[in-house]
């Protein structure tokens, strides 16, 4: 402890005002992510090899300076991430981290990247907090997703799917979270919850789940799991022969879908934050990272490639590596990129963008490998992100 | 709670204790004769999945075939290791059979791991299997109900040929009395290898069936052993008519428990199995020695 607070003073009186140039004659984007644990295959080395993509096609130079990425592993240990943090802001010169999957770890990053006054663009982390009580505005960016965004996005679509939900949720945190996000967003839009079950964590047969949600009547089933467990739900769902649709929010992952096949998954929705627009930079740009990586890119990583490029756009802009400036030039101009079409930083750090209701196609609407999802319907940004000055929001921009 | 509820939830306990069955039947069937708690038997499930996975997607070769083949190689499998390994501990404890068979897991289910990850694989339902009845009450897929008749058929068949056959009574006698059984001029190893064959069989033809239902992946045996293990021990240790009618008994005890309290399912047979081993600790079924 004592230590730490040795270095923030150093670190303190070390830091100057901001530079208004580049520093080192480098820019450096260092990605930390879970490389090697459960969230690797939707954001870990895809991640990396997203941004490498995106230092490539700036032609690996921004404002005459080269650009180099590093790559971490935090193993969804905060300290580990911290530490990382530290080494490579105080010893690599690293002007911007990016990915940071898993809240816990980017809380840690966060205060270590304020306290150095670098930036943080947030694309695998979840937490609405980070544009809450978390909130660093000079410092941090959430580009991708956040959990307030999840449950407002299903929230909208009970106009479309239906009015009686069922909820079958993983019998921990993550679950209960999901849950606990959905219950009121869904009653604030009319639906009614006809009932729900908590199953424990990998459970094989879902039958009985499947059976009670059946005889509940509901219209949607919700699926407040991940991983295997989404894949055996929707498995018993289908063999069962339910009528009720299905929103899961583990099948946002190209490769789960793929491991179930279409067959099975056909019809179920997911909420993505990633909008498809399926244009020619697009396709380049999948087409590049499956023949990389021998996958489809997943949304995280889309996301990060989206924000590594528009920050080495801004560092080119601003001629400079300061935080404040480059923030200063995203804010400026609406994003539109691969990631999304209609994207705008706020002051906040919050960058609201459009998302999609996705649903798996049937096998005959597949035309290649990885044409598993189409685009239901488009949920404008700001109907779906937390406003800005609504409560929970950042308390530097709460209504006075 | 409405009868369809209840009847709905029997129904899928009786679907779950077929698995529980087909499982916990090799299992009594190697302790019973070899004396052996084969913790493995979850990963020769494993492997009986896999096994009709790789088959599918290596060679083609489908589920019916499948259902004879990969059990068979998994069978063959677990004879080699009873051969050179297993056949050793005999004489000790039984805690060595077990820390054996417990090591043996590990090393098959870490080396399936290490090759295919922990993700599940599909596998489909056969075509002639797919639909199903609509029973009024529920909707039952008619692979569900193929499940239940296998396990039926299985466990009848192999409580007869245990208990009333030539070649079973001969089995029964190489455990009681390896000695005396040997002075008639049979080859007694080689019927303890032939049973634990049997065994693992019926672990890997239980897996064949539940790789359409579950994901095929390299976990997926490793916590069902312990209830398999708790379904033999309530039963009472190597009673063959005690593993089936506890694991059918069990199947629907469950179901009723993910209605009543799902959380509390998973614990429902260990509840149990407290209960009996009090009561009567040699099993419902079985006899103290």
């Amino acid at each position: 402890m004592k230590k730490t607070s040795l270095a923030l003073f150093a670190a303190l009186l070390l830091s100057t005002t901001a530079h208004a140039q580049i520093a080192n004659d480098k820019v450096k984007i260092g990605v930390l992510s879970d490389l090697s644990g459960i969230y690797e295959s939707g954001a870990g080395n895809g991640s990396v090899e997203a941004v490498k993509i995106a230092v490539e096609e700036l032609g690996g130079k921004v404002a005459g300076k080269p650009v180099e990425v590093l790559a971490g592993d935090h193993q969804n240990k905060p300290d580990v991430g911290a530490s990382l943090a530290n080494r490579w802001y105080d010893v690599d010169k690293v002007d911007m981290i990016t990915e940071v999957v898993n809240s816990a770890v980017a809380f840690a990053v966060l205060d270590v990247t304020k306290q150095k006054n670098k930036l943080m663009m947030l694309t695998g982390a979840g937490s609405a907090d980070f544009t809450g009580k978390a909130c660093a505005p000079d410092n941090s960016v959430h580009w991708v997703y956040d959990t307030y965004e999840l449950s407002a996005a299903v929230g909208k679509t009970v106009s479309q799917l239906g009015k009686k939900w069922f909820f079958i949720s993983a019998d921990y945190a993550f679950g209960a979270a999901l849950e606990g996000g959905l219950r009121p967003v869904l009653q604030r839009n009319g639906a009614e919850i006809m009932g729900g079950v908590k199953h424990p964590l990998g459970t094989s047969d879902f039958s009985s789940y499947v059976l009670q949600a059946q005889q509940s009547g509901a219209d949607v089933i919700a699926l407040n799991n991940g991983g295997d467990d989404t894949v055996n739900a929707l498995k018993a769902i289908r063999e069962f022969g339910l009528k009720a649709k299905v929103m899961g929010f583990g099948l946002d992952s190209p490769l789960a879908i793929k491991a179930m096949g279409l067959a099975t998954a056909q019809g179920a929705y997911n909420v993505n934050p990633w909008v498809n627009a399926e244009d020619a930079d697009t396709k380049a740009f999948i087409d590049k990272f499956i023949q990389r990586r021998k996958t489809f890119p997943g949304s995280f990583q889309v996301g990060t490639y989206s924000a590594a490029k528009q920050y080495l756009k801004a560092v080119e802009a601003a001629n400079s590596t300061d935080p404040k400036a480059v923030l200063a030039k995203i804010r400026a101009t609406p994003v539109k990129d691969v990631f999304t079409q209609d994207g705008v930083l706020r002051p906040d750090g919050r960058m609201v963008h459009s998302v999609a209701l996705t649903q798996i196609k049937a096998p005959s609407e597949s035309k290649s490998e990885w044409d598993l999802t189409k685009v239901i319907a488009k949920l404008a940004g700001d109907d779906v992100f937390r406003p800005i000055d609504a409560d929970g929001g950042c308390p530097a921009f709460a209504k006075k | 709670m409405s009868s369809q509820v209840i009847f709905g939830q029997l129904v899928v306990g009786l679907i779950n204790g077929s698995f529980y069955a087909l499982l916990s039947l090799g299992f009594a069937i190697i302790v019973g004769l070899l004396g052996i708690i084969n913790v493995a038997q979850g990963t020769f499930y494993m492997l009986g999945a896999f096994g009709s996975w790789m088959l599918l997607n290596y060679l083609g070769i489908g589920y019916w075939p499948a259902l004879v083949l990969s059990p068979l190689g998994a069978a063959l499998l677990g004879m080699l290791l009873e051969k050179t390994l297993i056949s050793r501990v005999y004489h000790l404890d039984h805690i060595y059979g077990l820390l054996l068979t417990y090591g043996l897991m590990m090393f098959i289910m870490g080396a399936f791991i290490y090759f295919y990850a922990t993700a599940g694989r599909p596998y489909p339902v056969p075509e002639e299997l797919r639909g199903g009845y609509d029973l009024g009450f529920m909707f039952l897929p008619k692979y569900r109900a193929w499940v239940v008749l296998m396990a039926v058929v299985f466990c009848f068949g192999t409580w007869y040929a245990i208990e009333k056959t030539a070649i079973g009574r001969t089995l029964r006698a190489a455990t009681e009395n390896p000695q005396l059984t040997r002075a008639f001029g049979i080859n007694v190893p080689a019927l303890l290898t032939f049973g634990f064959g049997v065994g693992v069989a019926l672990a890997g033809f239980a897996g064949v069936m539940a790789a359409p239902i579950y994901s095929v992946s390299p976990l997926m045996g490793g916590d069902l052993v312990i209830v398999i293990f708790a379904v033999v021990v309530v039963g009472g240790m190597g009673s063959i008519l005690g593993s089936i009618v506890t694991a059918f008994s069990l199947g629907l005890l469950e179901g009723l428990a993910k209605v009543v309290y799902p959380q509390g399912s998973n614990m429902v047979i260990f509840v149990i199995m407290l209960v009996v081993l009090l009561v009567k600790p040699a099993g419902l079924f079985g006899h103290e020695k």
